[in-house]
Parts: C-alpha cells; structure tokens; sequence
C-alpha cells in the first residue's frame, strides 16, 4: 500500500504583473489561480495522497483577502490532503497570510504546517511529513536538521517538506539564505525530500526535488510549468518521480537579426514556429541589426501585427538601426529644403557621439513614414 | 518685348479713334484727363492681348461704347526679341483676330493660339480673361487704383518666375510636396507641443501620472514597511510574551515578593518589642529619678537649715556694736547744733551793718549826680533865653536877600534911565550982565545956578520977555517918566523894608545876618550841653530827686546829715568785711553740723537693716526646722535613700534588654529589608502590567494587522510599480516621438528658411538697389510660396498689409521693378504698364520712384498712363497727349 503525492511550490499567487500593460497582465495574474485548479484537477484523477506545497504560495504576506479566497477555492476539486509551508515571501512571521487564512473558513483536508518539529501524520500514520517552517523570510541556520531526529511510526513513509536554499547545487544561490542540506533525505531517512523556492524543476538527487513553480512567470528559461508526481512504495522506498506540465502560458525569449526584407519573413515563420497558440504565447524579442527606412517601417508593421496576435510581445529594437538608404532619401526628396533636412538628419543619426542621435532617428522614420502616407492615394 | 503702336476704335469711352504710334524703348507717359480713356486704352490692350476674339455676352458688351452697336477694333505692333508682330482684334459684329509677322499671317484661333506661344499665358476658356489669364501682364500692368494691392501672381507668372530663378540658382526650394510634408510634420509637432513650445496635454498626462504614480508607490512602500515594522513587533511582543511563561519570571517575582514580605513582617515584630522595652525602660528612668528627686529635696533642706543658722550668728554680734556707735554719735550731733545757733545772731548783725553803709553811699552818690544835672539844666535854659531875644530881634528886620538884589537891580536900572535923561537934558547956566532976572515958573533962577532943562520950561527974562525952551523934543518925556516910575518903584520897595535908602537897606541885611549866625551858634552850644534834650535831662533829674528821697527814707536815720561819697564807701568797704568773716564762721558751723547728722542716720540705718535680717533670718530658721521635723516623721532619711538605691537598678536592667533588641534588629539591615520589599512589589506590579500591556498591544496589533493584510499591500504595490514602470516607458516612447517631431520640424524649418534666401537672391539682388534708392536701409521680405511681398524690414519685421496705402503702392511697384528686370534679362516678353500707380506720394518720394522708373526704364519698355502731366514731366521724358492721338472714329 504505497503513497501518491504531488510535489508542487512557488505559486506566488497575488502577483501583479504591472509591467505587463493591459489585458495581458490581468490574464497571467488570473492564470495562475486557475493553474492551482488544474493541480487539484489532475491529483484528484491521479488519487493522489496528498499535495505539498513548498512554500511562496503567495506572492507576500500582504495580499488582499480576495487572493486568498481565490486560492481556497482553487483547491475544492482535491479532495485528499493539501500540505502546505511557508516560503520566504509568504514566512510564518507573527502575522502572516496563513493567520489570515486560518481564519476564514478553511476546510479540514488543508493542513498549514507552522511550527517546526512537529511532524504530521496522514493516511492512518503511513505518510509523516516533516516541515521546516520558516518563521523569518531569512533563516542562517538549516531548518531541516531536525528532520534527522525526527521520530516517525515505523509503517510511515518520511516525506520531509521545506523551502530554501540547496547551496552547492544552486550556484546562483550560493549565498542565499534559508539553506537545505544536500543530502539531508539521506541524514533524516526520508522517502522523498520536497523543496521550493526555485522556480525550475530540479532534481537535487534522486530523493531531492524542486517542483518549481507550475505557472511559469518570467522569459528566464529553467523549466518551469511542471508539477511533479511522487509515488512511495514503502518506508525507505526510493520514489518514483514524474514531471507532468500543467503550465498555460508560453513564455519565449528570442533574439533576431533584420537586414533584409526576407529577414523580417524568416521572422514571421520563426513566430509562427515558436507556439501553435500564440494567444498563450509571451514573446521577448530582441532585435539587432541595420534596415532601411523603408525596411523599418515594413518591420513596424509586422510586429503591430504580431503584437495583436500574441498574448504579449515585447520588442526590443535598441539595437536595430534604422539606417536610411540612398533611395530611402531620394524617395522622399531628391532636391529643395526636404533634401537638406534629411541630409542633416543623417548627418546625426549617424554620429555615435551624438545625444540627438536616437531622435535624429527616429525624426528620419517618421518623415520617411510620413512621405509614405502623402504618397498614398 | 515692345510696344509701337496701339491704335483703338470704338471701344468703351474711346468712340473715336485713338492712335499711339512711333513708342520706343525706355519711358513712355501718356497723358489724359480724367475719363478722357487713358485707363480704357489699358483694357483695350489687356482685350487686344487676352481676351478671345469670340469673346461674347455681358464682358463682350461692356467693350462697345455706350449707346453704340460699332465694332470695337484694337491693334497693337509689337516686337518679341527681333520679331515684329501686328495683332488686330475686332469684338462682338464679325468678330476677328489676326497676327502678322514677316510675312507670316494667323487668323482668328490659330492667331491666338500663336499670341500664347509667344507670350505664354493661359487661354481664359469661357468668359473674358482676368488676372490669372494674363500670363506676366496680370503681374506687369497694373490697372489705376490697385497697385497697392498684393501682387498675386497667377500661375503663368509663377512659372515664369520660377523658371527664371531656377536657371539661375538652381533647384532649391522643396516644391509644393515639401511644403504639405512639412506642414504634416508641424500638425505633428503640434499634437505634442502648444505653439510656445510648452509640452501638451498627451506629454504631460503622462508625466502627471508617473508623478502621481510615484507618490502612490511611496505611498504603499511605506505602509508596507509600516506594515512589517508592525509584524516584526508582534513577533517581539509575542516572543517577550511566551518568555514570561517559559522563564517563569512572573513566578519567580512573585516568590521574591512574599520573601520579603516575610522578611518585613519580622521586623515589624522585633520593632513592636522595641517599642514596649523602651516604654518600660522609660517608666523605670521616670521611677528612678522620682526616688533621687526626694532624696535631693531632702538633702536640700537640711543643708539649707545649716546654712540659715550659720548666717544668722555675725548678724546678732553686728547689731549689739551699732547700738554703740549710735549713742556716741548722737551727742556729736547736739554739741554741733549749739555752735550754728551762736554763729547765726552774729551773721545776721553783720548784715545789718553793712545793709546800712551801702544806703549811705548810694545817698551820697545820688545827691552828686543830681547837682550835675541841675547845673547841665541852668545852663540850657539861659542859651534858650538868649536865642529867643535875638530870633525877635531878626524878625524885626524885614529885609531879604531877594528883596535886597531887587532894589540893586533897580538902582542899577535907575542909574542907566538917568544917564538916558542927561543925555538929552538941557543945561542952563545964566549970567546976567545987569540985575536983570530970570523967572521960571513963577521963580526966579538963581543966577550962577546951573539948571537942567528937562522939560518945556517958560523963562521969563527979565528986561526980555519969555523964553520958551522944549528939551529933546518928545522924547525926554518918556525918558524922565521911565526914571520917574522907576524911582517911584524903588522907593515903593525901601519902604516896604523899612528902609530909606539902598544902602540902608545893605546896613539892615547884614545886622539880620549876624543875628541868624549868634541863634545857630548857640543852638550848637545847647546841643553840646544837652545832647539828649532838655526834656530827658529834666526828667532824669525828678527820677534822681524820688529816688534820693526813697534811699533817705530807709536811713537808720533820714536826718543825719549826708557825707562823701568818698567817706560813705570806706565805712561799706568795712563792713562788708566783718559780714564776710562771719559768714564763713557760720557756714563752717552748719557743715559740722550736717556731718554729724549723716553719720547719726547712717549708723541708725545700718543698725535698722541688721536688726531686721536678723529677725528674717530667725523666723526662717523657725519654719525650715518644724518643716524638716514633719517630713521625717512621715519617711526618714535612710528610707530615702535605700528608694534611690533600688529604682538604679530596675533602670539598668531595662536599659540592658533594650539595648540586646535594637542590636538584634540592626542585625536585620531593617533599610535593605525595605529596599526589598518595595523593589520585590514594584517589580511584581510592573511584570503584571508589562504583560498586560504587551497583551493589550499585541491584540491591537493582530487587529491593525488584520486590517491591514486585508488591503492586499502586496498586490497593489507590485501593481502600482508594474503602472509605474509601463507609465515611464509610455513616457520615454511618447518623449522620444515628441522629440523627433519637434527635430524633423525644427530641421524642415530651418533647411526651408536657408532655401528660401537662396531661392529668392535672384530676386533681392534685383530689388534691392531700388529699395535702396526710395527706401533707404530696409529690405522686403518675401513669402517663397507665392512670391508675395511678405513684410518690410526696417528696425523690425512690418507686415505688408500693415503699412500706408502710399508704401504699399511703391514698394509693390519696386518689386515688379525688379521682377520685369529679372525676367527680361531671363528672355521673357516684358512691357509694364502703369495706369496711376503712383497717386499717394508725397514729391520727394515721387523724385525717388521717378529715379527708380528711369533706372528700370533703361532695359524694358515702360507705359505710363496718367491725369497728373504736370507731376510727370518731372521724369523728364516725352510726354504724349492722349488728346493729340485722336483720329476719326470709323
């Protein structure tokens, strides 16, 4: 009779995404509730056990009442156990998210673990968890030590739960705080160490997991979008572990050289390629390159274009020239006052020393656009 | 181009024919009244040259004469280049057009398709030709009373122009597409900037928002850090909270609390036990001195027995001697009483005696002094005596001193009348020969006796008759009557003073004299006498008489006789003497006497008080004894005694008891017990209050907290950043596109303004000489677009439509000036025509024009229409009379 669990962490429901205008923010913020419904959906098909939940469940402490409802909500379609501990951005401090969310109506099956030392017991004492609760958004010290002491039913499978830090496998985070013990699964005997904190999902060793967060939330790429799937055959059984992707959105970061109108083609099919749905794709695009006048307004069009079709496209063209070219110029005068104009204003944008060199630019588009439209009917 | 001839028939005003032929290059001034038709024979030209032959209805109509259906027909020669040409139009009745040139003929459309190639204007279509039909004519000439007028050039004309300064500066202006691009961008520009160049609204929403953004941010960063100040000390308090409880130091306050309590409360006992000892040992002092005090008062009377009864011993010897010494004392005092009484009878016969002698001299000396007096008085009253007799005798003489110089004065006068009357008398001296005689006035004259004459005086000479005699005349009358009334006067006054002659009068003033001189004299004398009056002296004397009479009347004897003064003061001396020694004698009696009598009552007194001590002193004695005797009757002596003995000890013992107590309370450092106890309490109290503080704050905390985690900080400050980062980027974006408009026009505008002066030098360069010639200092500028004169630049930029009438007439006629030079020397046909440009000037400023026109007459043809012929021959040219050009009409 082994035990089936779902190993997931960092929601941080209740994040914004401010920076993200409009609808699209709103979506991704959204998205992420539903993301949790998709969890329970999937355990409750799976006849999972439990769920742990390893800590940045919310964004901050202080998020409204309404994100934490949300998140209750969210959980209903489970109805085996919900584990959940704090992380550093949601730590069980004096007054916290859980205090909070203790208070509204909470249903038995979820369980906030916020004390250390005290394991908890589930499926008729076959399944102890041991938590490491941070109490402080920063820990010096590992709070997973206990855990090697931790008395536990001999027919229990130890299933230990933290958040933080495995410092010599996370170079990124060699000096973070809340640090975890690489090898603590083995020190404690545990079946199966579940951690959070990092958003990719990361195996630390084969007891040793981070789940990562399930809905990915930045272009950074470390293999987010995942939950993972934890069967335990028996105490001291190794577990078996599947990655399984729930995330919605796409999240895609790109780099592009335009020089050419057959450049800003291969562009399109690369955008194209990159997602079938593009309504679930987040596209950071960055451009380089050197193009006409008449180029870059072609390119204008085409990422207008894309911009409608994507869930978010953020072009990047700090590094693309617009650079007009002789017929550029002589499209929009070849003689008179215009000409002279032009001719200063390729005179600047083309000095690197320039302050104006960015505005004399874009002033070049914009006459080369402008021509543009007179020159229409 | 030039023109030779024009020659008009049956057009409007000019119903007759009217012929201009033979007109050269340079200046031509036609002149003609007021409706005379000078500015018909421009339209006739403009009709020859523009309007279509076909030309019909109302335009058509208004070139026949009024009232008259003729043909109007106008012909012009005119060269182009080396070319002669000879246009003939006829309107309206078989209406033609024909053009001949070396030979060449056109006729009707095809001669003016060929005018249009060869001046280059544009067909009118429909209608008659107006302005923008002219080709340069609609620039060059120009009709009476519009040449201050814009110069809107038709299309022809800009052309022309165009074309001409193209070939000489080349292709430089943007053409009608740079004007509209830049006219895009500026509409650009000015979505994001008001027309001062100040941000609009789309710029400044923007910023508006990031500002208000950033407040919103601070804003909920701050209640976020409020937020986890509160949760960090709610950790506190709750972690102080549970260290209470886990560190029992409220328990452990509690326990140290009661132990000093207990310590205190068996202070308190040791203190009660303190008290009581000392209470008794308080009533064992009091017992104790009680007994010593009896004892004392005992031991005090005794003493004070002895010591009366050793007092009272020398006072009983004291008294028995004083009884002595006052019998001795007593006869001293009767033996001195005797010796006073004897020496007392002598003074006062002494006094006697003496009291006498001084009455003797004092007579004696009164008598003298009044002698004196009397004599001083005697003596005054004779003087008195004498004085009266001479006052009387002096009054008598009545003669004074003012009286006495009147009379001399009048003598004197007297003297002086009577020379004046010898002067004039006649004296008579007769001495008859014979007895003959003289009678006067009855008398005879005594021969021999001189006679004064003085008045009429009748001699009667004997043997003669009479002989009357009249003395200086009139005069001597007055003369004698002036001494006569003077005469009279002065004896008037001698005998008022009793005197008969003047020197009498003398005699009697010295007498008065002498007497007043004897009154003061002895006036002085008297006063010498009796300074102080006769009057004091006499009463002096009656003063002296009472008294002499008063000291006679105290004489042992008042009728011895009187003796010296000398003698009288040598018996007074003498007895005064006697009166002396016996006083002495007496006075010495009397001192002997007092001393005995002090020394009597000095020993009475002594004896007095020691007799009285000594019976104080044994009623005393008495009363001390019986006392004593009645208290040892009720305790004896040694009883006493042993009561002191025994309250001695009973004190000691107590003492001793209280001592072992206080040592034994100082043992428990009663302070530090004290200290304990109100540290233990306070301690106590303020843990229970700290914890119920740190309760009640942690409650308000979790409340304030619940509160404020409701808000969703978190969120809305992650929201309101995200805002602010998108609002920042909006803004550099919408920065960056406002800033390249404002470039792009900014350059458009620039680049333009420089193309311009380059496009128009062709122009200024022309236009300026004449400019400088009637407008000295100034240049026009020009907009490019139209060739329109745009402002005059004087100190400052003048609008065209803002200068005078007569400015704008002349600088419009400069310009075309200078456009017909430019266009000339460019190959285009060029003729101006001015029909009155020139009526707003004043004379100077027409001398300049008249310069300007010759200057420019010089290379083309220029056509003068005018009334003003006088005004005009100032140009020094030609002048044509329209007048003289009529021919008959056809």
């Amino acid at each position: 009779m082994g035990v089936t669990l779902i190993h997931t962490a960092d929601w941080q429901l209740g994040k914004q995404f401010g920076n993200v205008p409009g609808d699209a923010g709103a979506a991704l913020r959204d998205q992420r509730v539903e993301t949790v419904k998709e969890i329970a959906r999937l355990a409750q098909e799976r006849h999972a056990d439990a769920i742990v939940v390893c800590g940045d469940v919310f964004e901050t402490n202080a998020v409204a009442d309404r994100t934490i409802r949300q998140a209750l909500n969210a959980l209903k379609s489970f109805t085996g156990d919900w584990v959940f501990i704090p992380g550093n951005h949601d730590a069980a401090l004096a007054d916290s998210v859980w205090n909070r969310a203790d208070r509204i109506d909470k249903p038995d099956n979820v369980h906030f673990l916020l004390r250390n030392g005290e394991p908890l017991l589930l499926k008729n004492d076959t399944l102890a968890i041991l938590p490491a609760v941070l109490e402080r958004r920063h820990e010096a010290d590992d709070l997973t030590v206990w855990f090697d002491h931790a008395e536990t039913p001999t027919k229990a499978v130890r299933v230990g739960v933290a958040h933080g830090s495995v410092r010599e496998l996370l170079p990124e985070a060699s000096e973070a705080p809340n640090p975890i013990a690489a090898d603590r699964a083995e020190t404690a005997k545990l079946n199966y160490l579940t951690l959070g904190d990092w958003h990719g999902t990361l195996e630390i060793n084969n007891r040793t997991w981070y789940a990562g967060t399930p809905e990915r939330d930045r272009f950074k790429f470390n293999d987010p979008g995942n939950v993972l799937a934890v069967e335990i055959e028996r105490p001291g059984a190794m577990p078996s572990i599947k990655k399984i992707a729930v995330g919605h959105y796409v999240w895609r970061e790109t780099e592009f050289n335009v020089h050419s109108a057959e450049d800003i083609a291969a562009l399109e099919r690369a955008l194209k390629e990159l997602y079938p749905d593009p309504a679930k794709l987040l596209v950071r695009l960055k451009l380089e390159g050197v193009v006409t006048l008449a180029l870059r307004g072609q390119l204008d069009e085409t990422l207008a274009a894309w911009e409608a079709e994507l869930r978010y496209l953020k072009a990047d063209d700090r590094d693309l020239i617009a650079e007009p070219s002789e017929d550029d110029l002589d499209r929009i005068d070849r003689g008179g006052f215009v000409r002279t104009a032009v001719e200063q204003l390729c005179t600047q944008a083309a000095d690197p020393d320039s302050p104006e060199r960015a505005i004399a630019n874009a002033a070049l588009l914009r006459l080369y656009q402008e021509h543009v439209r007179m020159e229409k009917p | 181009m030039l023109i030779r001839r024009i020659a008009v028939r049956n057009f409007r005003k000019l119903l007759h024919g009217v012929e201009i032929d033979g007109m050269e290059p340079g200046l031509t001034v036609i002149v003609g009244d007021n409706e005379e038709g000078k500015s018909t024979l421009l339209k006739a030209l403009q009709s020859a040259f523009f309007d279509r032959y076909k030309l019909t209805g109302d335009a058509a109509d208004a070139m026949k004469p009024f009232g008259s259906e003729v043909r109007p027909e106008v012909t012009v020669d005119f060269e182009v280049g080396q070319t002669s040409y000879r246009l003939k139009k006829g309107f309206l009745q078989s209406s033609s057009a024909s053009l001949e040139s070396n030979g060449d003929r056109w006729q009707n459309d095809s001669a003016e398709d060929r005018l249009r190639d060869i001046l280059s204007f544009s067909s009118p279509g429909r209608g008659a030709a107006k302005e923008e039909h002219r080709g340069l004519s609609g620039l060059l000439w120009v009709e009476q009373g519009k040449a201050f007028a814009p110069l809107q050039l038709n299309q022809d004309t800009r052309n022309a122009l165009h074309e001409a300064i193209v070939e000489e500066v080349g292709q430089v202006t943007g053409g009608e597409r740079g004007r509209k691009l830049l006219a895009a961008v500026t509409r650009k520009y000015d979505t994001s900037y008001t027309p001062t160049g100040r941000e609009k609204k789309g710029l400044k929403d923007t910023r508006g928002e990031i500002e208000s953004l950033k407040t919103q941010v601070e804003s909920l960063e701050s209640e976020v850090v409020q937020y986890d100040s509160k949760v960090d000390t709610l950790e506190r308090l709750k972690n102080t909270l549970a260290s209470y409880e886990s560190e029992g130091r409220l328990a452990q306050a509690q326990a140290e609390m009661q132990e000093a309590q207990n310590t205190a409360r068996e202070l308190e006992a040791v203190d009660a036990q303190i008290e009581t000892a000392e209470a008794r040992l308080k009533e064992a002092k009091t017992a104790f001195e009680f007994a010593r005090a009896a004892w004392q008062t005992r031991k005090d009377k005794m003493e004070r027995l002895q010591s009366v009864e050793t007092e009272a011993e020398p006072v009983t010897r004291k008294v028995e001697n004083l009884n002595e010494e006052l019998r001795l004392a007593t006869e001293a005092r009767d033996r001195a009483e005797d010796r006073l009484r004897v020496m007392n009878a002598a003074l006062e016969n002494a006094e006697s005696n003496r009291i006498a002698a001084e009455r003797e001299r004092e007579r004696a000396e009164i008598a003298v002094s009044l002698e004196e007096l009397d004599g001083r008085i005697q003596r005054a009253r004779d003087i008195q005596t004498e004085t009266a007799r001479d006052r009387e005798t002096a009054a008598g003489i009545p003669i004074d001193k003012a009286t006495l110089a009147r009379l001399h004065e009048k003598d004197r006068e007297l003297e002086n009348k009577r020379a004046a009357l010898d002067a004039v008398v006649t004296t008579l001296d007769f001495s008859p020969s014979g007895d003959q005689s003289v009678n006067v006035d009855g008398q005879t004259w005594d021969a021999g006796r001189q006679r004064r004459i003085t008045e009429k005086t009748t001699l009667e000479l004997e043997g003669f008759g009479s002989l009357v005699i009249t003395p200086g005349g009139e005069d001597i009358r007055a003369r004698r009557a002036a001494v006569e009334e003077l005469q009279s006067s002065a004896a008037a006054d001698l005998q008022r003073v009793g005197c008969d002659s003047v020197e009498a009068a003398e005699t009697a003033w010295s007498e008065k004299n002498a007497l007043q001189s004897r009154i003061e004299q002895a006036q002085a004398r008297l006063d010498e006498i009796v300074p102080e009056g006769l009057e004091e002296l006499q009463t002096r004397a009656d003063d002296l008489r009472e008294q002499l009479g008063a000291v006679k009347a105290l004489l042992p004897d008042p009728a011895s006789p009187p003796c010296s003064v000398r003698k009288a003061k040598e018996v007074e001396k003498a007895t005064l003497s006697r009166e002396a020694d016996t006083r002495a004698a007496q006075t010495a009696a009397g001192e002997q006497l007092k001393a005995e009598e002090r020394d009597f009552s000095e020993i009475q007194g002594r004896r007095t008080g020691e007799t009285s001590t000594l019976a104080q002193l044994e009623k005393q004695i008495k009363r001390l004894r019986k006392d004593l005797d009645n208290n040892r009757q009720d305790k004896a002596d040694v009883d006493l005694e042993r009561d002191v003995d025994a309250a001695g000890k009973t004190y000691d013992t107590r003492a001793t008891e209280l001592e072992k107590l206080k040592t034994q309370r100082e043992r428990m450092s009663p302070d530090l017990v004290q200290a304990e106890l109100a540290r233990s309490q306070d301690a106590y109290e303020n843990l229970q209050k700290q914890i119920a503080k740190d309760k009640e704050q942690t409650d308000k905390l979790e409340g304030e907290l619940r509160g404020i985690g409701q808000k969703g900080l978190g969120e809305a400050t992650q929201q309101k950043l995200g805002e602010l980062e998108t609002a920042t980027k909006d803004l550099a974006r919408l920065e960056l596109d406002a800033k390249a408009w404002a470039l792009l026009r900014d350059t458009l505008q620039q680049a333009e303004r420089e193309a311009k002066e380059v496009f128009l030098a062709p122009v200024t360069e022309r236009l300026q000489p004449y400019m400088n010639l009637v407008f000295p200092d100034t240049k026009l500028q020009f907009d490019e677009e139209g060739m329109e004169i745009a402002a005059l630049r004087r100190t400052h930029d003048e609008p065209f439509a803002s200068l005078s009438i007569g400015t704008r007439e002349q600088i419009a006629v400069l310009t075309r000036l200078a456009l017909a030079d430019l266009l000339r020397e460019k190959g285009k046909p060029v003729v101006l025509i001015l029909d009155d440009a020139l009526v707003n000037c004043d004379d100077e400023r027409f001398n300049r024009m008249a310069i300007a026109l010759r200057k420019a007459a010089e290379n083309v043809q220029i056509i003068i229409l005018t009334c003003h012929e006088a005004r005009y021959q100032a140009l020094g040219v030609t002048m044509v009379r329209l007048m003289d050009c009529q021919v008959d009409a056809a």
